[in-house]
């Protein structure tokens, strides 16, 4: 039910919340239907819910009555009630069946007069926390800017990391502020359910000062959604990368300068000035980290203990090379496990099962599983942070025995080696090529063992290369 | 038998449970033998015993020594650790990077016996282990900083560290400490010229390796103390503090304490615990702001109708102790609230 035709004039505020799209666009329907049939009604209660309905009412019997004009082919009778509503929900959650009559009942029936741009972010931030391999992250460090300028001695008065406290509704305004002269927006603030995280989720358009009006498709094209996820309590923030291969279809029909790779820099831009406040600004760097899993963002740029101790040295991080001061075992007698295990008594029983499975079969001595253990400490077997691509760029000279003085690192026509691992969990991977002796762990340098935290590194002599000692 | 005939599977089930309940009962047992023995072996009692023994000049040949030797030498130095550890709370250790291209950077030439010694320095770290007590007396993990010295030009002798490796959480900025109390020599950056005249330039602070780890334990026990506390008010208002935001659940005598003040909930923002939440049952919501030393700096409590002055300067108020908030919160609520309160303590 289209609503009446109103003067709209371009205003530069963000997408409102209850901006319907028709219920008949049909990308709405696949929208939904990446949902399962659980999250689906779910959702609906969520929207039924006493305390939200007011922004999602359902199509009742009164709006039927007012619109008495147009003839309604819908094959489901509005409700006299949100209870109403409700019931019919409560009879799809305990009847067994597919989400397409979900999906249908939702969009021709109960919401057939329009999804509201809020239902739909929330459609997708469902999907997204139920599917958390479904996009690829990328991690930005969170830097005061004009700090490390100054070499003077300035002794800040306590050393927390620079997290802005930022109050929401405050950050998305000035975010707002930033991006409104360029394109038009709709936010969405979520907290996560499982990590703890809060994702904001921001959809795109074209400015709407420009004719004709877009269709309503674009408001739900993937491709013009971007998630940026605020990590609790760390400098670091992750965003999530546009599409690798922009699809063909929008680039053809809008402008060029508004296609979508350029909208989500134009938003990662925003974000670090969007958090600043006068005598306070920061700028996002970054840290050379993309992965599908945001488990792995988090443990290797997270607010815990394993952002700067991996590979061999995640036996610290685990805390798995002694125990307490009180534990009168001497710590080599104490297998890792058994560290493990008391750290953290729950959760872990899964691998613990996998663990003594490799004790009992894996044909690895016992000497070689010392020289893994002293090479990859924990990670790959009791902790990991799956990344599913790695990639490597040698800088040696290929010529064996040649003595190259290190100072033409950066020369431009040195030959180099890439490499690139891909896979579900590339440093388990090669653990596991080691145990099997594939791989000789003494002699393989440390960038094999995940140690630098990243999933790019460019590798000199067996050392990792940063840009700013290149 | 009172059961009903068992089918051979699920007896067959029903015996594996119990071999499997057998074996974990072993481990326990084999986990609790290895606990005593250790805790036997570095007793005081038989240290000393020991010790007495050796010196005795009658047993001096070596061959009981050597018998005895490895594991209770073990125990000793693994008790006498431990003492360090609970003594000094900061305490170092060694460790060795095991990365090979450290050991031998040039790959050909390893065979060259000086080139290795020289190069053997570089794969050694100097490691910082910092112990914290929590409430429950339990040890925390321990936290580690991982150095690793860097060459200097020959004609600085100065040992100059780097932070390699640390497991210090994120919130912690690890990089401004390091900034401050372990400086670089400024013409590692700048480059070579100043070497001709090292008048021209301040010379480079020293490093200040115990600063670095005194303000380190400093915000880690800061940061302890701060969780710590908020178990403390949780149990004093009678909630749970299994999980975060729990809302108070109907257990024992003093769940009327929450309930007389009002109070919904109380919990941590974030991991870092900087901020405190408190939440009424009438909606207000309250955040408190705890500076390391455990002082309520700021308050504010909003409301339906704008902010609850009265409520904000009583936690704020008395010694500024965040420990002693609900009491403060207590004598506010009490009917005769009045200026009173906030001239005790």
């Amino acid at each position: 039910m289209a609503r009446p035709k109103t003067i709209s004039a371009p205003t530069p505020a963000s997408l409102p919340n209850d901006l319907r799209i028709p219920s008949s666009t049909p990308s709405l329907v696949k929208s939904f239907g990446k949902l399962s049939r659980q999250a689906l009604i779910d959702l609906v209660f969520q929207w039924l819910d006493s305390r939200n309905v007011h922004a999602f009412l359902p199509y009742l019997e009164q709006d039927h009555v007012d619109s008495m004009g147009d003839e309604d082919t819908s094959p489901y009778p509005p409700a006299k009630s949100v209870e109403e509503v409700r019931d019919v929900y409560y009879d799809l959650q305990d009847r067994k069946g597919g989400k397409r009559e979900v999906i249908d009942r939702v969009l021709e029936g109960d919401w057939r007069h329009g999804i509201s741009l809020r239902q739909i972010a929330m459609a997708d931030t469902r999907y997204m926390d139920d599917h958390p391999l479904s996009l690829r992250w990328t991690a930005l460090e969170l830097t005061r800017a004009g700090v490390g300028d100054n070499k003077k001695m300035q002794q800040p008065e306590d050393f927390s990391a620079c997290i802005p406290r930022i109050h929401a509704s405050t950050f998305l305004n000035n975010l707002q502020m930033q991006i409104s002269p360029l394109v038009k927006a709709h936010y969405y603030l979520a907290r996560s359910n499982s990590l703890p995280l809060t994702f904001l989720r921001i959809c795109v358009t074209d400015s709407l000062y420009q004719h004709p009006r877009q269709s309503a498709e674009t408001l739900v094209d993937s491709s013009r959604v971007m998630f940026v996820a605020f990590p609790d309590s760390c400098p670091f923030i992750y965003t999530s990368l546009s599409p690798a291969t922009p699809k063909a279809g929008p680039s053809a029909t809008t402008a060029t300068a508004t296609d979508p790779r350029n909208l989500h820099r134009l938003i990662r831009e925003s974000i670090p000035m969007a958090l600043s406040q006068p005598h306070e600004r920061y700028t996002l760097k970054a840290t050379a980290l993309t992965a599908k899993s945001l488990e792995a963002l988090l443990a290797l740029r997270g607010p815990g203990r394993s952002n700067a101790a991996n590979g061999a040295f995640s036996i610290f991080a685990d805390a798995v090379v002694e125990g307490s001061p009180l534990d009168p075992r001497p710590s080599k007698t104490v297998s890792p496990e058994e560290y493990m295990e008391k750290g953290s008594s729950n959760g872990i029983e899964t691998e613990n099962g996998a663990k003594s499975d490799e004790h009992s079969y894996s044909p690895v001595s016992k000497k070689r599983k010392l020289a893994v253990h002293s090479r990859f400490g924990t990670s790959g077997s009791l902790s990991s942070a799956p990344l599913d691509r790695f990639d490597a760029r040698l800088l040696d000279k290929p010529e064996p025995g040649e003595k190259d003085n290190d100072d033409n690192i950066g020369d431009v026509t040195q030959p180099t080696i890439s490499l690139t691992f891909t896979g579900n969990d590339v440093f388990r991977g090669i653990r596991k090529l080691t145990e099997l002796g594939v791989v000789d762990p003494a002699r393989m340098p440390s960038w094999m063992t995940g140690e630098e935290a990243t999933s790019v590194v460019a590798v000199h002599r067996g050392k990792r290369i940063t840009k700013d000692t290149g | 038998m009172a059961f009903p005939p068992a089918s051979v599977s699920s007896l067959e089930k029903d015996l594996d449970f119990e071999i499997s309940k057998i074996r974990s009962e072993i481990d326990n047992l084999k986990a609790r033998r290895h606990f005593l023995t250790s805790s036997l072996l570095s007793s005081t009692d038989l240290q000393n015993c020991i010790r007495q023994h050796q010196q005795q000049p009658s047993l001096k040949s070596s061959g009981s020594i050597t018998e005895v030797s490895p594991l209770v030498t073990s125990a000793s130095n693994h008790i006498a650790t431990n003492h360090h550890r609970i003594a000094f709370t900061a305490t170092t250790f060694p460790f060795t990077d095991p990365d090979p291209s450290l050991t031998s950077t040039n790959n050909n030439t390893n065979t060259d016996n000086n080139n290795a010694n020289a190069n053997a320095n570089t794969n050694k770290l100097l490691g910082v282990r910092i112990d914290i007590c929590t409430r429950n007396g339990r040890y925390a993990k321990p936290y580690y900083l991982l150095l690793k010295r860097i060459p200097g030009d020959g004609k600085d002798k100065e040992k100059r560290i780097r932070i390699h490796r640390h497991t210090i959480p994120g919130f912690i900025s690890v990089t401004d400490l390091e900034r401050v109390y372990l400086p670089l020599p400024a013409r590692e950056q700048e480059g070579q010229e100043e070497v001709q005249k090292p008048w021209k330039h301040p010379r480079p602070r020293k490093q200040d390796l115990r600063g670095l780890v005194r303000e380190l334990r400093k915000e880690l026990v800061a940061w302890h103390l701060r969780l710590d506390t908020l178990d403390l008010l949780k149990e004093k208002l009678g909630f749970e503090h299994e999980g975060p935001n729990i809302l108070p659940g109907g257990r024992g005598t003093e769940e009327g304490l929450a309930d007389s003040l009002g109070i919904a909930s109380l919990s941590a923002m974030g991991l870092d615990a900087r901020y405190f939440r408190i939440q009424w049952k009438d909606g207000r919501i309250g955040r408190l702001r705890i500076s390391n030393t455990g002082i309520v700096m700021r308050a504010v409590v909003m409301g339906d109708r704008g902010r609850d002055k009265v409520l904000e300067v009583a936690l704020t108020g008395g010694n500024g102790r965040v420990e002693n908030v609900i009491e403060r919160l207590r004598e506010c609520t009490t009917p005769s609230r009045s200026s009173r309160s906030l001239r005790e303590e």
